[in-house]
């Protein structure tokens, strides 16, 4: 059987801080039967100046990434706010420019990674084991941006062992929100508090994101009070459940690609 | 020019959209759940929500019987003295019980400027519309002895007849459009006055009467 | 020296009340209990609530596109049942239409109900200048205006204070019991009010909708001070922003419905008023002059913004600062707006200009919450990334941002550029780390070693 072609899209903190969490995107992609090519002159999709209100930076910026992946068919990324940002908001940043109906049509072939492989029916390929509590937190952007519904829980759910949980009530931002955490850290630094403080309150091993931003921060508030909660990226989640049939504890994957 | 003429030059020089909706009116049904049925089925609606809001709800046979209905909720008030607007239906009742018409002032509407309302524990007006699907009470001024008898004293009663009874506040708001479009002054009373103003616990009572009730009759 | 702008005096206000716990709690525990009533009313009330929100926002569009001969309507209708119209182009010329009724009537002593519009023009202020008396009445505002705060909330004016030290205020400004519950300081209120109301020459509100059929002014409240407000003194004032039309009495089946869900998680609430002039032929009683002020104070500018006129939908239900988890943990008064949260945000740069109010924009993480429940359907999240923009464009976002920015963009644009600031970046990041106090480094990321795509070449080549 020949596999379908992907692409993948690397957003700049995968690139720059967590190149594992790549590298596991990767691995699960191919063992779904992916054939999975990577273009390095990728850097960013531009949306750190946007968000700042930057657009002519990110417009420059972003023609890059529209250049890379002009011909690129199918791309995947792991981040919800990354391909909201393409998907979304290219539209309005390349207006009025030639390259907006290549920038547009990008936004219909990117996908976040938890719904290119729901939407791609790939959900029986994922087979795997994890023993213990885990808590899921969906981007704020891939919620309201690309209105997300259970496709990571979904996923989640299909890990044997796993018992996948959620905070009750409306969803909570962690507190992430780009350059709004540089410039405003202790704002930022309470709401990632209250919305670790969630998940311990559910007892959760584990907090599994599917965004690196969300991540980077809430990792930055465990360090910062020495707690040991693991928080991983749904690949790396992933990768590690469908590796082995664990049980019980998962280290903190930190060491960078295992291939 | 004044600032009136400045205000609106400024407000018509600012581009208006290319489509300028047409008026969209309310499709009721479509956003609210329904309420419909048969004229009883509106009153136990009606009741069952005013008594969720913590409003009493009565019902009178005829108006002998509300007249007892009153006395008897007149009478567990701590005796204090009653206003009630001269309005058809209330005279209508308070006919129908000497002690009841005794206890109870009914002042010249034209007079109803001067009482000093602090010396009333009740009062009694009559309304226009009752809301099936919001236990709401719609009245007017000139309808309900003034702006003030229903707000002032601590104990609020209405006395309504069963074809006052509406489903919607749609429906309501159409009928008052036709009958009542003169008025100067209308409310809508949706349960006995409440703040949750200290940490959002409900405390009865406000400013407003803290105690309604409404008394049905037929 | 002069501050320009009010960015920094914000950073210390959020952040000192980010870290109060205390200050958390009393919040949390406030929004949690609206929260929760809000999907029983809702879910209980409406079958469609997408639509309702669509509907309204239509509503509001078509009288904005209209707003001059809706505005003309209404002051017609309204003059034809009495009433006096006037109008403001900003605050100052509203506060003097007020103290110049006042002065005309003789008033010394005026109540109000709660009116953010009033609290928009600082009305309160200027009337105790000027020798007048003002009360307010409404159980949030009363306990803010003796403690000499201004509303922290749009809707609850008082939401962060406990009952404790309701009654510690209480205890001092009006000699209730130290040990009262809510309900005993409830009752204190009406007590301290009830002559209020029948001794003040003048009664302030504000309007929540303007009918221009009707020519009527809609009020909602709970407590029953606003129609006290309204019905007892001998003059009514009405504050109300020119945006608060709506074309007829029928809206009102959606609007108040609407209003109530999205503002108290209430059906509908206690009372809602509609007033059409002062006291009638046909009515007993009633004020005798009603006086009703139209305030643009810069709303014209934002309807002359085809991207902004949609914050003029807004009917001030709050729901977008009770979702808001930056509102949640910095609370209303670090904004030192009249209008907190989101919509705050959105509006007071257009309303008291850009460059001293451009930082309120940079204080969210853009997570869309309150676009998401905002009940008129304004994009405050998509608004509030265009102020950045506008700050950035106008040239009043400093000078570090746009620096780091281009840099960024120069780097970002080239791989080759990239590695180089990168290696500059690891060298730095060696250098500088030892220099943070340690909670401080462990919170800064740290770049990895190789990135993704140095390390997928070498690991595709071993493929
Ligand atoms: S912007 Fe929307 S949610 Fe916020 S107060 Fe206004 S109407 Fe309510």
């Amino acid at each position: 059987m020949k596999s379908e072609k992907v692409s993948l899209f690397i957003p700049c903190i995968v690139d720059q801080v967590y190149p594992e969490m790549g590298f596991a995107m990767a691995r699960v992609l191919r063992r779904c039967g992916y054939d999975v090519s990577y273009d390095p002159r990728q850097t960013c999709c531009g949306q750190p100046a946007f968000n700042a209100g930057h657009w002519d930076q990110a417009l420059s910026v972003a023609e890059v990434f529209v250049d890379v992946f002009k011909d690129a068919g199918c791309i995947v990324g792991p981040s919800g706010s990354c391909t909201a940002m393409v998907r979304n908001y290219y539209p309005r940043l390349f207006e009025s420019h030639p390259k907006r109906e290549t920038a547009t049509r990008l936004g219909e072939n990117i996908f976040e990674f938890t719904e290119f492989l729901v939407r791609e029916n790939k959900l029986d390929r994922i087979r795997g084991s994890w023993k213990g509590r885990a808590g899921y937190h969906m981007s704020c952007h891939s919620l309201r941006e690309l209105r997300l519904g259970d496709e990571g829980l979904r996923i989640l759910k299909r890990i044997d062992g796993c018992e996948v949980v959620e905070p009750a009530g409306e969803h909570v931002c962690c507190g992430f929100g780009g350059v709004f955490s540089v410039k405003h850290e202790a704002i930022a630094e309470t709401m990632g508090g209250a919305r670790l403080a969630q998940f311990r309150a559910l007892g959760v091993d584990v907090v599994v994101a599917n965004d690196p931003g969300c991540i980077l921060h809430m990792r930055q508030e465990t360090a910062a009070r020495d707690e040991r909660l693991p928080i991983l990226h749904l690949v790396e989640f992933l990768d590690q459940a469908m590796d082995r049939a664990s049980d019980g504890y998962m280290e903190q994957c930190a060491g960078g690609p295992r291939c | 020019m004044n600032s009136r003429d400045k205000i609106l030059a400024r407000l018509r020089a600012t581009p208006r959209p290319a489509e300028c909706a047409p008026a969209h009116r309310l499709a009721d049904r479509a956003i609210y759940h329904d309420c419909d049925g048969g004229s009883e089925e509106l009153i136990a609606r009606f009741g069952a929500r005013l008594t969720q809001l913590q409003g009493e709800f009565h019902r009178a046979a005829d108006v002998k019987a509300a007249a007892e209905v009153l006395l008897r909720i007149t009478d567990d008030s701590a005796g204090g003295r009653c206003i009630a607007h001269a309005h058809p239906l209330i005279r209508s009742v308070l006919d129908q019980n000497e002690r009841l018409a005794e206890g109870i002032e009914l002042p010249d509407p034209g007079t109803l400027d001067s009482p000093d309302f602090a010396q009333y524990e009740i009062g009694i007006t009559a309304a226009d519309y009752l809301v099936a699907r919001t236990g709401g009470i719609v009245l007017h001024a000139a309808g309900a002895g003034g702006r003030r008898m229903s707000v002032l004293p601590p104990f609020h009663i209405v006395l309504a007849r069963r074809d006052q009874v509406v489903s919607s506040l749609d429906e309501a708001l159409a009928r008052i459009r036709e009958t009542s479009s003169g008025s100067g002054y209308g409310t809508i009373i949706t349960g006995p006055s409440r703040t949750g103003d200290i940490e959002k616990i409900i405390i009865l009572g406000a400013h407003g009467p803290k105690r309604l009730a409404v008394v049905l009759i037929g | 020296m002069l501050t320009l702008t009010e960015h920094g005096g914000f950073r210390k206000r959020a952040a000192a009340k980010a870290r109060d716990p205390v200050h958390h709690e009393v919040i949390a525990k406030a929004i949690a209990s609206y929260e929760k009533a809000f999907e029983q009313t809702r879910a209980a009330q409406f079958t469609n609530w997408q639509q309702a929100r669509d509907l309204a926002a239509g509503i509001k569009d078509e009288v904005l596109a209209r707003l001059p001969e809706y505005l003309e309507q209404f002051e017609r209708n309204a003059t034809a049942q009495g009433a006096r119209v006037l109008w403001a182009e900003d605050a100052d010329q509203a506060r003097r239409h007020v103290v110049d009724i006042a002065r005309e009537h003789g008033a010394r002593l005026a109540v109000k109900s709660k009116s953010m519009a009033t609290e928009e023009i600082d009305l309160n202020e200027t009337l105790q200048r000027r020798g007048i008396e003002v009360l307010e009445s409404d159980l949030g505002e009363l306990i803010v205006q003796l403690a000499g705060e201004k509303p922290y909330h749009i809707v609850t004016p008082a939401m962060h204070r406990t009952k404790a030290e309701i009654a510690a205020l209480f205890h001092e400004k009006l000699g209730v019991d130290l040990d009262a519950d809510p309900q005993g300081l409830t009752m204190a209120a009406r007590r301290h009010l009830r002559q209020a109301f029948t001794q003040a020459d003048v009664g302030i509100t504000g309007a929540n909708f303007l009918l221009a059929e009707e020519g009527a002014v809609v009020m909602v409240e709970n407590e029953g001070n606003g129609r006290l407000t309204m019905a007892c003194p001998r003059v009514h004032v009405v504050v109300a922003g020119i945006e608060k039309i709506l074309p007829r009495l029928s809206d009102l089946a959606l609007f108040l419905p609407l209003l109530a869900t999205s503002g108290t998680a209430q059906a509908m609430t206690c009372y809602a008023s509609i007033v059409r002039g002062p006291r009638q032929p046909d009515e007993a009683d009633g004020p005798q002059r009603m006086v009703i002020i139209l305030l643009d104070n810069g709303r014209s500018r934002l309807l002359s913004s085809p991207l902004f006129r949609q914050s003029l939908r807004c009917i001030r239900c709050g729901a977008c600062l009770n979702a808001c988890p930056v509102f949640r943990t910095i609370g209303g008064h670090a904004y030192h707006t009249t209008y907190p949260g989101p919509i705050g945000s959105v509006i007071t740069p257009h309303l008291r200009g850009m460059g001293r109010w451009r930082h309120l924009a940079d204080a969210s993480s853009l997570c869309g919450a309150c676009t998401d429940v905002c009940p008129v359907r304004i994009d405050l999240h998509q608004l509030l990334l265009a102020n950045r923009r506008e700050a950035v464009r106008g040239g009043k976002a400093g000078w570090f941002w746009p620096a780091a920015m281009k840099l960024w963009a120069w780097a970002m644009r080239d791989r080759g550029r990239l590695a180089r600031l990168r290696d500059w970046g690891i060298l730095f990041e060696r250098l500088g780390r030892g220099a943070l106090p340690a909670a401080k480094r462990r919170r800064v990321p740290r770049l990895s070693r190789k990135t993704f795509a140095q390390l997928w070449e070498k690991n595709e080549q071993s493929r």
